[in-house]
């Protein structure tokens, strides 16, 4: 295990909403604009997963290179000097040429455009789903369009010898372990009480200076963008049977109420 | 003779009945202390001694006859409302304390619209008071960050300030008349006028005592009418921190009461901010009828605008941003999480200066503590409270827990920063406490804070606390590390 990749986002406290506050404006939008902003909870779990995985590679003696992205404004800056502090060895801001809200398969393409300029990380974490947009979607587009495996509400991930990774998430109510080898993508889910450690004062002096120069990635150089091909819905019914109101009782319930 | 617990807790029971004597063994040890052992109470490691018991009172009377039980035997009685304490107030310094806990003597006894004051028992709280009030259309200005958690005995004991302290004052300057029972049993009741001459103000005794002279049983404050309608909000980000302190001063000399009146240095400012960067922050809210906050808002636009380096942030920024400024069980809860999380600790101390020395209190002591001081995630600080002659200093400080067991902590970090600047501010000649109380942990430092006045408060205590039984160790200490007095 060489290098990980994690993608996070900057997203509008929204605990910090009054009820009124809700209140769409005219263009049908919340005004997030006067509140602070903050690391969306599953990226900071997936972060902090992250600074872990490297203290485990430490303890193995392999040294792990930490690169961080994000797509957003300069708001997002103090949090990449953030985690230069904290020691990555990289994080950059995608400067968006657009708003990527709403649009998960624009952010994929512009991961997928930063990844392919830079080297295929061992191991890509990003967290299940922002606070803002909420699609969900964005870490399984991504592991589709970079074709390899996703594995998903992972709240667990220790570092082995032969550079494998025992991932626990959770699956069908209940949780799964396993060893995997060679590169995925780990969405982070629900990991409560995780938070990102903080640098110290010293830390930040000495690491967290680095200025960012944010990368620019425009529409253009997005290779891979999802395109429209239909607006019908996807119906998907349950399988089963209709059946009429004369055929239900002798048909389908006199039996099991003989039962009774 | 020490009265054992099962006679302390026995004679308690007679007095109040069982169920209002509580003696379970985890509420005991959460009794044992409050916020300024953060980082124990998180972990729940108790390194106080153990109270005997955690008694609720309900009346006066009541109030009375635990006191004077306590001071016929010698047990030490720690008053209590809402446990917002942050200073060591709640420590049970001694064995076998009773924690005498007023929260359910929370009845509003009389709002009086036409004299603008309010009469209520000790544990009335704060926030449903003044929600009260509000829908009544007045308000008793008092809005400390706390006014989730805290009670009017516990801020009337702490001489507790709000957060619209420049146009109303501190708690001080809201109590007209009040109760008390002192250790003998002796009920105090002092009348509710707008002002006499009758020799000193003996309200002062009570209010601030920390409940190391007396148990405050009721209160009243004044009321004013609530016009949110009014409310202008103001907000600029200034270059140089010593400007942004002449701002804040110049705004006072020239008469100017804003309710609130703010200034936030870099490091604070980036914790609630995302467009403050590396500058200050000033903040001033207009309060009161149209006429008067339209002034306000206007004399206090030109004067700061005058100060070099400093540009307007929009006033809905700030309004929206102090709305959800106060601190409720839900933050306390996640905090906890938190710090459990990252061994990263969140702490402040107050402190008060003259406008001549209030910058190099703020500067020093910041600068001491980042060279001295391991393991520091944040330095930082804000000015809340103005007035004619100075403010107040804010220290906002973080640090990561690092090599050292949760009981170590206290000596290894927080008394070493409190020790900082509590040097700072006596070398210029400040108040260590501006509004949080002396309680245990300051309490080390009494001597310097006082000066030749120490006496008048050590014969205080005395007088009214013969058998030493009232919150012992706060205000002044049981027992002092001449050599590390920071060591405790
Ligand atoms: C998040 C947070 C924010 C805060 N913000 C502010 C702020 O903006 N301004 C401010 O001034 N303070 C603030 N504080 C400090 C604290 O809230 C105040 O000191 C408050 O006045 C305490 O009130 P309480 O009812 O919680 O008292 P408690 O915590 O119960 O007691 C505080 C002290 O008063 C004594 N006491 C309590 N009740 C009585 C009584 N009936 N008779 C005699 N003594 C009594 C106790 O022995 C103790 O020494 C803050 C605290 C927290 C945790």
């Amino acid at each position: 295990m060489k290098s990980i990749l994690g993608s996070f986002k900057v997203v509008p406290d929204l605990d910090l909403l009054s009820t009124e506050d809700w209140e769409p404006g005219d263009n049908h939008l919340v005004d997030t604009s006067f509140v602070k902003s903050m690391l969306n909870v599953f990226d900071e779990s997936a972060l902090e997963m992250m600074l872990k995985l490297s203290d485990m590679g430490e303890g193995l003696g392999t040294s792990i290179k930490l690169n961080g992205v994000t797509i957003g404004n300069k708001i997002c800056d103090n949090y990449l000097k953030t985690l230069y502090a904290l020691g990555f060895d990289r994080a950059d801001r995608i400067e968006s040429d657009g708003d990527v809200l709403f649009e998960p398969g624009k952010t994929t393409a512009i991961m997928k455009d930063y990844i392919d300029r830079n080297e295929m990380p061992d191991l890509i974490i990003m967290g299940s789903k922002s606070a803002d947009n909420a699609s969900g979607c964005v870490p399984l587009f991504l592991a589709e369009e970079l074709k390899i495996p996703c594995v998903t509400s992972v709240i667990n991930m220790e570092l082995l010898e032969n550079d494998r990774i025992r991932v626990t998430n959770l699956y069908d109510g209940g949780t799964q372990i396993r060893d995997i080898q060679g590169a995925f993508i780990a969405v982070i889910g629900d990991v409560p009480g995780t938070y990102l450690r903080v640098p110290t004062l010293k830390d930040r002096m000495k690491r967290g200076k680095k200025e960012i120069v944010p990368v620019s990635i425009t529409s253009e150089d997005r290779t891979g963008a999802h395109t429209l091909v239909n607006s019908y819905p996807v119906i998907e019914k349950r399988e089963g049977i209709i059946v009429s109101k004369e055929d239900l009782y002798p048909f389908y319930l006199k039996e099991r109420m003989m039962k009774l | 003779m020490e009265l054992q617990k099962e006679r302390i807790v026995e004679e308690l029971i007679n007095i109040l009945g069982s169920d209002r004597v509580i003696t379970d063994e985890t509420v005991l040890k959460e009794s044992s202390l409050d916020r300024y052992r953060k980082f124990e109470q998180v972990h729940e490691i108790y390194t106080q001694p153990m109270p005997a018991a955690v008694v609720y009172v309900e009346s006066t009377d009541e109030v009375k006859k635990v006191l004077m039980f306590a001071n016929e035997h010698g047990v030490n009685v720690v008053p209590r409302t809402g446990q917002s304490a942050i200073e060591g107030g709640l420590e049970t310094a001694k064995e076998n304390s009773i924690v005498v806990d007023g929260s359910g003597m929370n009845k509003v006894l009389k709002i009086d619209k036409y004299n603008m004051q309010v009469t209520v028992q000790c544990g009335v709280p704060l926030q449903e008071l003044d929600d009260m009030l509000r829908e009544q259309g007045y308000t008793t200005g008092h809005s400390p960050q706390s006014k989730p958690l805290a009670q009017l005995g516990g801020l009337v004991a702490t001489r507790s300030i709000g957060q619209f302290s420049t146009l109303y004052g501190g708690i001080e300057d809201m109590v007209v008349g009040l109760e008390a029972v002192f250790p003998n049993g002796e009920v105090c009741r002092v009348k509710n006028i707008p002002r006499r001459a009758a020799g000193p103000d003996i309200r002062h005794v009570v209010i601030g005592n920390e409940g190391a002279l007396c148990y405050i049983t009721e209160v009243t404050i004044k009321i004013f009418k609530y016009q949110p309608e009014n409310n202008l909000f103001l907000g600029y980000t200034i270059d140089n921190m010593k400007n942004g302190f002449d701002a804040l001063r110049a705004v006072m000399v020239e008469g100017f009461k804003p309710s609130i009146a703010r200034l936030y240095d870099a490091a604070d400012a980036s914790l609630h901010f995302d467009w403050s960067g590396d500058k200050n922050v000033l903040i001033f809210m207009a309060e009161g009828p149209s006429g008067i906050t339209n002034a306000t808002a206007k004399g206090i636009d030109e004067i700061v605008k005058g100060f070099p380096g400093v540009d307007t942030v929009d006033s809905k920024i700030i309004e929206k941003w102090f709305a959800g400024l106060n601190w409720g069980p839900e933050e306390i809860a996640e905090e906890k999480l938190e710090i459990l999380a990252t061994n990263n600790i969140g702490i402040t101390t107050e402190v008060s200066g003259c406008w001549d020395c209030i910058y190099e209190i703020y500067d020093n002591a910041c600068k001491r503590i980042m060279e001295e001081v391991p393991d520091m995630t944040l330095m930082g600080g804000h000015s809340s409270h103005s007035y004619i002659n100075g403010t107040n200093m804010y220290f906002v400080y973080y640090y990561n827990v690092v090599d050292c067991t949760p009981e170590e902590e206290i000596n290894k970090y927080h008394n070493q920063i409190n020790r900082i600047i509590c040097e700072e501010v006596i070398k210029y000649g400040g108040s260590i406490v501006h509004h949080h109380g002396l309680g245990k942990a300051r309490a080390h430092y009494v001597w310097e804070e006082y000066g030749s006045s120490f006496y008048i408060l050590d014969t205080l205590k005395k007088a009214f606390d013969p058998n030493g039984i009232m919150n012992m160790g706060t205000l002044i200490p049981i027992k002092h590390n001449e050599k590390h007095p920071w060591e405790f």
